[in-house]
């Protein structure tokens, strides 16, 4: 079966640099050409909604930005083990990335067994905005590169 | 004065604050919930093209977006003037009634439960859903997440996708749903009306059946004595798509019934300098500050109004939970905001039986569902009762369509005064000599989250969680103690 490799772009297209997932997203497509192997999503969903989207794949590359105190536009790889561990899996709507995984997992959902994420660090306000701060769309080619990069090493036996 | 902060919320998306002032004997003097606002959206809608806003709005939000899309679809039809055929507008219903049973499972279980189930002063590593599943069993987490999912997947058929639906037009819908699709539809239907029978069943055995949390419910804590509105169909009963809006004042008698589109008759905004978000008030009955009672015109939207201001539901189940909702908690209207939980669950068996009502209408896949606009746009108003409460879109356009100005009142706007009181009321009633828990302060948090409100943030930054912090300040304002259930890791 394809499409056992799933790249994820995750973001908000109107909330500014917070839809750095998505530009990141649509990079890698543009890289990788037509690869019956690697499926490559945008996502404005968060939450258990992830689980509609990330259930039956091997291995999710999840790009996302982070609000990490980094300074904006530093690119981050991330194991899942580097977010703050979830005791708090509290909300359906919020319940993160990591929670929706364990959650599905529970409930015998077939869940990625390999999770990446690539980070783009961000900060501001919440303000309506189509496009990207200058230095959070110059970290949009590093951070392709980096899926590119993670997607060579899980890939690879 | 000591200032107490709980900040940002749990349990939310986005991010919020509550922040209590302490006197200085330790009571509570005064609490305020803020609630930031997505900055400069209606700025962002002007100059587009408003046949476009019905894709844009979902996007203010990843909570209500089925209820951002209808209101703005509706919206945009006042503004062409045009009238959708009625096999659009079941569509419709039929796609929003099942955004509601998506959304008011996702509340109940995954926020208003675990209260209840694992018990409001629990640890918030077990305070959660999957402590809930911990404790109600597995068999009851995966019918939650298989019937959020069927809900789900009624979106997307006839959405377009389920997240962020794009099948509003104006004057219809983009397409119609063939048989397959409606007995696809009619089959979930079935299940999810037996789905919400099982959640009222875990609330009756979880919740009324527990003396201690009836009372808790009942106390006077959780109690606030306002107006309530809501809007009902042509018989009164509760309806979530369409109908007039209908006011009753805190002893339950109806001080007013409007069309959506009048509703500058009626509601003004007032704004305090603490805080983004307005209040609206009534407007024939004034600001008078955040108090209640009849001299108030401060009112509350969402399920317990919904109920209040409603003759009863449309459905027969629904009927019957209704009319036990009332003579278990004493008739209407009902006032204890914790039981803005058992309503939403009434709503549930609602929204579930009006999804299989209209699964089986036999115009519901007639192939008409669009009305070609041709008058000149210019502006319209649009209604619905989003999961959260009343939820009012505005739009002026220019004569080619183009927008002008937007207004929203959202559900949780709607609901801002209301929930600032309730959020007073409670901690008055669980923080005693300035001193303050997690358990104690979840009370606090409890009484909000009942109204089921949405931060309207729609950004979903790693790492997806927020953390709870208290700073309890001395009465020169330095922290003298600082809480946080998180900030270890």
């Amino acid at each position: 079966m394809y499409g056992k490799t799933l790249v994820l772009g995750l973001g908000n297209p109107i909330v500014g640099d917070d839809a750095v997932g998505l530009h990141v997203a649509r990079e890698v497509r543009r890289l990788l050409g037509d690869r019956p192997d690697i499926e490559v999503q945008e996502c404005c969903c968060a939450g258990v909604a992830l689980l509609d989207t990330v259930t039956g794949y091997d291995t999710l590359v999840v790009v996302d930005a982070v609000r990490s105190g980094h300074p904006r536009g530093s690119v981050l790889r991330l194991d899942p083990q580097d977010l703050p561990k979830q005791p708090t899996v509290t909300d359906m709507h919020g319940i993160g990335l990591i929670g929706a995984l364990e959650l599905g997992r529970r409930v015998g959902l077939d869940m990625p067994s390999k999770v990446r994420i690539v980070a783009i660090a961000v900060d501001g306000d919440y303000e309506a905005s189509e496009s990207l701060s200058d230095e959070v769309g110059k970290a949009v080619p590093e951070a392709a590169e980096q899926v590119l990069e993670e997607l060579r090493c899980t890939l690879s036996p | 004065m000591k200032r107490l902060t709980i900040d940002p919320i749990t349990r939310l998306e986005g991010h919020g604050r509550i922040e209590i002032f302490l006197d200085d004997a330790g009571k509570v003097a005064n609490a305020y919930l803020q609630i930031p606002e997505l900055r400069g959206f209606e700025k962002f809608c002007e100059g587009r093209p408003v046949e476009e806003l019905p894709r844009i709005v979902p996007r203010i939000c990843g909570v209500c977006p089925g209820a951002h899309h209808m209101a703005s679809s509706k919206a945009v039809d006042a503004v062409y003037h045009v009238d959708p055929p009625s096999t659009a507008k079941k569509l419709r219903e039929l796609f929003y009634a099942a955004h509601m049973v998506h959304s008011h499972t996702a509340h109940f279980f995954a926020l208003a439960a675990p209260d209840f189930v694992v018990g409001p002063d629990a640890p918030v590593s077990e305070r959660n859903i999957l402590g809930l599943i911990a404790k109600v069993g597995l068999e009851a987490g995966k019918e939650v997440i298989k019937h959020r999912a069927y809900a789900q997947e009624i979106q997307a058929l006839i959405g377009g996708k389920a997240t962020h639906p794009v099948c509003g037009l104006p004057g219809g819908m983009s397409k119609a749903i063939t048989e397959e699709e409606r007995k696809d539809i009619e089959a979930k239907a079935k299940s999810m009306v037996e789905f919400a029978r099982f959640s009222l069943k875990v609330f009756d055995d979880v919740v009324l059946a527990n003396k201690a949390y009836v009372d808790l419910i009942l106390s006077d804590t959780y109690t606030i004595k306002t107006y309530y509105m809501g809007l009902v169909d042509a018989n009164g009963k509760v309806n979530f798509y369409d109908g007039q809006i209908r006011v009753i004042d805190p002893s339950g008698a109806e001080v007013a019934k409007f069309p959506p589109a009048n509703y500058l008759e009626f509601v003004a905004e007032h704004v305090e300098p603490w805080t983004y978000l307005k209040f609206p008030f009534l407007k024939k009955i004034g600001w008078k500050g955040l108090v209640d009672g009849k001299g108030s015109g401060v009112y509350s939207v969402a399920p317990l109004a919904r109920l209040n201001v409603a003759d009863g539901m449309a459905t027969p189940l629904a009927q019957e939970a209704y009319e036990r909702f009332f003579a278990t908690l004493g008739g209407k209207p009902v006032h204890a905001t914790l039981a803005n939980h058992w309503a939403r669950l009434v709503e549930l068996l609602y929204a579930a039986e009006r999804v299989l009502e209209l699964s089986r209408d036999p115009e519901i896949t007639n192939p008409k569902v669009r009305t070609i606009p041709t008058a000149t746009p210019d502006e319209g108003i649009g209604v619905v009762e989003a999961p959260r409460g009343t939820l009012f879109h505005h739009y002026q356009t220019d004569e080619r369509g183009m927008v002008k100005k937007v207004n929203l009142i959202v559900g949780t706007g709607n609901n801002n005064a209301a929930m600032c009181m309730s959020v007073k009321k409670a901690a008055q009633g669980v923080i005693k000599d300035g001193k303050a828990t997690p358990g104690l302060l979840n009370m606090v948090e409890m009484a909000f989250r009942a109204y089921d409100p949405c931060m309207s943030c729609a950004t979903h930054s790693l790492p997806g969680r927020m953390p709870l912090e208290v700073v309890i300040r001395s009465p020169g304002g330095e922290e003298v103690e600082r809480l946080s259930q998180y900030l270890e890791e």
